[in-house]
């Protein structure tokens, strides 16, 4: 009687044990739930991040063969934009120097963008004792032929950043961007989608000539014109100026009451095409590249719908990497590709509060 | 037993009272020296904060002051050889890092073209003093931004009368990685607890990429505090900053109680930070005050205790002494009884043995002496009444002795009390000599008296004549005038005497005893 007692208390001890458990395992497999959903978000927006920016770099196995290499490199024009790629260009010449291995570099270029400017550096350079030329081409029909030049006379030129020379140039590889085209049709696809494929488009470019900036330009438009309710309206070249891409925007807006979106083609046209927005109060779709810290906000604040950002950083580290092999007479090929390609990744809303994190600190 | 009830719990109320008492006031005196100590620990802390920021923010600006003379020397050592071409620059450049110990050493050309020791570059987008239309007149301290968020801290002077390359050099400047100044002042004490130290600027944004207490690295530090801090509060802090005064705050983040205490830093447009938990000091003042008041408590309890025990042990001793001594009362009062009870028994035997005589069993003289003041004392009060006295003494007494021995003679005179008693046996006898025998007439024995004294005599006649026990008898009555028994008395003895002299007359015709 007593052990049926004591086997009917220890039932009972461990139905009521289930009972409050039970909830709770409902309960924590619920919150579970909840937070790999969390998780899988966070993680989808960190995937995006660290995708668009790569800050972790480290030089590939070749053994360069000198202990000392001196550069000569020359892109647009003194932007932001290009002191983002340098950073990644010193993180690399620091990781060669604790390899033992000295780069010294000009990196250099105008305050405003100029293809003869470029054309009279590039001239400048080869009569200095480089190693490596390297260039972010301002305009391919000016600068190709001079790259060409430089390549007979036996210097070692390559094409980086943002811009490549023109097709049949004998530079021997190029760093960067390659897909300006798509990536101009890829904002502007995503414009149109946001729009309903309906409505005035206006393209802001950056410098007339320069190869990125116009092949974006080229792919917005051609995006756009594939659907009949869209139309480009206007095109206009800030000269990577935002004061004046605002001020171009406040004019195409005066022009266009019913404008519904712009895309923007370089780093200083998102800025100055959102504050012009904002200033009206008008509800018109933007489109536009880069991480402009000011740029990042109106994304954040829903200014600007999305922004193509390229990966400066890996750009910069990439570049110096060729350089040296390039100097060492390698040519494209095992060890390096002709053409080497770097992200462009579209970022939303939801993406730019780590963006502007990661990049700039902001909370 | 209700009294001893009551008294054990007046005890015992007392002792309570007492120890409450004690406790109460050790109590009331901790709580005392708490406020005081936690008073105390706020000043100190105060006092702590105040002079930590003030020696990092010194710190920090004797960093920064020692960066600029450095490069201020680094100027004035460059010699025009060293500007020559770019390859001496740089070289120069080199030394001046290595000698001075600069992380990074650059100068400036008119055009904003940078000339470090590995690279040229355009800074004009990149550093803040080169922004266009901004003159570098003096020292200035700036940061610039590096991918990935982190900033280093750039400090520039202006550079004079230098050319190279044909371009004025106009400024110079070394970038300085803040963390590296900040770490080296954030002070880990040993019990874990950490006082923060950390740079912003005057909008609150972090100078730094380092974390500040419980507020994080990207954090600002103003945005933080708003909302942990009233609405007033918040806006004397954002002033603070803003107009880069010294200041303190105190406020609940993230579940703990902090104290910011924020001061400028000398020759920047920085604030610097100290961020303390807000009981590191205070806590440790308490500790140390809690641990006496604990020791104080521990002794105020063990002494209640000992007291307590003390007044339990009293009383229970007190008890036992108190049963211990009524018992002993009680003894001791039984014995007195018992004493007094024998003492009364034995004064009984005593006065028996003194009031009766031992032979004849009649009463003794010493028991007539004692009767004879009261019957004297109602003579004299006139209360007497009728009494009269009756005195025998036994005839032939020596005889006896003499020829039957002493035996015979005590029987003798049994014999003679016998019929003096058998006759007067309303009347006390009293043996009041060897021989003689006096008996107080009252009552029945006085109202018939003399026909007993008669049938005495005649008893006393034919024992005289058959040589019996003869007794002489005489008897007088009180008179008025009589003062005393002794009166009486007298007149009966003598008559007793005469009888006795009859008697022997007699006997001698019978020829004597038998």
């Amino acid at each position: 009687m007593r052990v049926f007692r004591m086997g009917t208390s220890l039932a009972l001890a461990i139905l009521f044990a289930l009972a409050m458990l039970t909830p709770m395992r409902i309960g924590n497999k619920a919150l579970a739930q909840d937070e790999a959903k969390r998780k899988t978000v966070q993680s989808d927006t960190a995937q995006i991040v660290q995708n668009a920016v790569d800050f972790d770099h480290a030089l590939d196995g070749y053994v360069p063969k000198k202990d000392h290499y001196n550069v000569y490199l020359t892109y647009k024009l003194v932007h932001p934009w290009w002191d983002a790629v340098a950073l990644g260009i010193e993180d690399a010449q620091r990781q060669f120097l604790d390899r033992g291995v000295t780069v010294t570099y000009e990196y250099l270029a105008p305050k405003a963008a100029s293809a003869e400017d470029q054309k009279q550096r590039l001239l400048e350079a080869a009569k200095g004792s480089y190693d490596v030329i390297g260039v972010d081409v301002a305009d391919v029909d000016v600068i190709s032929p001079i790259l060409d030049e430089l390549m007979a006379e036996g210097h070692k030129v390559m094409t980086f950043s943002s811009s490549d020379a023109a097709q049949g140039c004998k530079r021997i590889a190029y760093v960067g961007n390659t897909h300006n085209y798509e990536d101009g049709a890829q904002l502007a696809e995503a414009l149109c989608k946001k729009l309903g494929y309906r409505g005035k488009i206006a393209i802001l470019v950056g410098t007339n000539g320069a190869p990125c900036h116009e092949d974006r330009a080229r792919g917005a438009r051609d995006a756009i014109e594939k659907y009949d309710d869209m139309e480009v309206v206007e095109v206009e070249y800030d000269d990577d100026s935002s004061t004046r891409a605002y001020e171009l925007t406040r004019q195409i807006l005066d022009n266009h009451d019913d404008l519904a979106g712009i895309v923007c083609c370089n780093m200083s046209n998102p800025v100055g095409a959102a504050r012009a927005v904002v200033r009206s109060g008008r509800e018109v779709v933007i489109v536009g590249m880069d991480h402009d810290r000011e740029a990042l906000r109106y994304l954040s604040e829903g200014v600007i719908y999305c922004l193509g950002v390229q990966d400066c950083y890996s750009i910069g580290f990439d570049t110096l990497q060729t350089v040296v092999k390039i100097a060492d007479g390698v040519m494209p090929g095992k060890a390096y590709p002709e053409t080497k390609n770097e992200n462009t990744t579209i970022i939303y809303q939801d993406d730019a509060k780590l963006m502007r994190q990661v990049l700039y600190g902001d909370m | 037993m209700s009294d001893k009830r009551t008294f054990l719990m007046h005890v015992f109320a007392g002792a309570l009272i007492v120890i409450a008492v004690i406790v109460g006031m050790t109590l009331w005196t901790g709580e005392g020296a708490r406020t005081a100590a936690d008073d105390a620990g706020d000043k100190v802390s105060e006092f702590y904060l105040q002079e930590l920021a003030g020696r990092r923010s010194q710190a920090v600006a004797e960093l920064i002051g020692t960066e600029f003379k450095q490069m201020e020397r680094a100027v004035d050592l460059m010699m025009p050889e060293d500007l020559a071409s770019e390859d001496s620059l740089r070289a120069f450049i080199g030394r001046v890092e290595t000698l001075c110990d600069l992380d990074l050493f650059a100068v400036v050309d008119e055009d904003d073209v940078v000339y470090a020791r590995y690279a040229t570059y355009m800074g004009g987008s990149r550093y803040e003093f080169l922004q266009e239309g901004r003159e570098l007149s003096g020292r200035l301290v700036s940061t610039t931004s590096l991918y990935g968020a982190s900033k280093q801290v750039c400090l520039a002077v202006p550079v004079y009368d230098r050319a190279f390359m044909g371009k004025k050099l106009k400024a110079c400047f070394v970038q300085v990685d803040i963390d590296d100044i900040i770490s080296t002042l954030t002070y880990n004490d040993e019990d874990g607890g950490e006082t923060s130290c950390c740079i912003y600027y005057k909008n609150g944004e972090n100078l730094t990429q380092m974390g500040f207490g419980p507020i994080g690295a990207n954090e600002n530090l103003l945005n933080a505090l708003r909302g942990q801090v009233d609405v007033s509060e918040w806006r004397r802090v954002q002033e603070s900053f803003d107009r880069g005064r010294q200041g303190e705050v105190r406020f609940a983040y993230k579940g703990a109680t902090e104290t910011l205490y924020y001061m400028p830093v000398e020759d920047t447009s920085w604030m610097l930070a100290i961020l303390i938990s807000d009981s590191l000091i205070r806590d440790q003042i308490r500790s140390v005050s809690d641990g006496m008041l604990a020791q104080s408590t521990i002794q105020i309890l063990v002494t209640s205790i000992v007291l307590l025990v003390y007044f339990g042990m009293l009383v229970f001793r007190m008890r036992r002494v108190s049963i211990t001594m009524l018992e002993k009362e009680r003894e001791q009062s039984r014995n007195v009884g018992e004493r007094a009870e024998r003492s009364e028994q034995e004064l009984g035997v005593i006065k028996e043995i003194a009031y009766r005589d031992a032979l004849t069993g009649v009463k003794s003289k010493y028991a007539y002496t004692e009767e004879e003041p009261a019957i004297d004392e109602a003579m004299r009060d006139g209360s007497i009444g009728e009494i009269g006295v009756l005195v025998c003494d036994v005839n032939n007494l020596k005889y006896v002795n003499d020829t039957y021995g002493h035996s015979a003679g005590d029987e003798y005179i049994k014999a003679a009390c016998k019929l003096v008693c058998n006759l007067y046996d309303h009347s006390p006898v009293f043996r009041i000599g060897g021989d003689e025998f006096a008996v107080i007439l009252r009552g029945e024995d006085y109202a018939h008296r003399h026909e007993i004294l008669a049938e005495l005599n005649r008893i006393v006649e034919e024992n005289n004549a058959r040589g019996e026990v003869v007794v002489a008898a005489g008897m007088a009555e009180y008179e008025p005038g009589d003062a005393r028994l002794r009166d009486v008395f007298r007149r009966a003895d003598r008559r007793m005497y005469e009888r006795k002299a009859l008697l022997k007359q007699l006997q001698g015709a019978n020829q004597g005893p038998r």
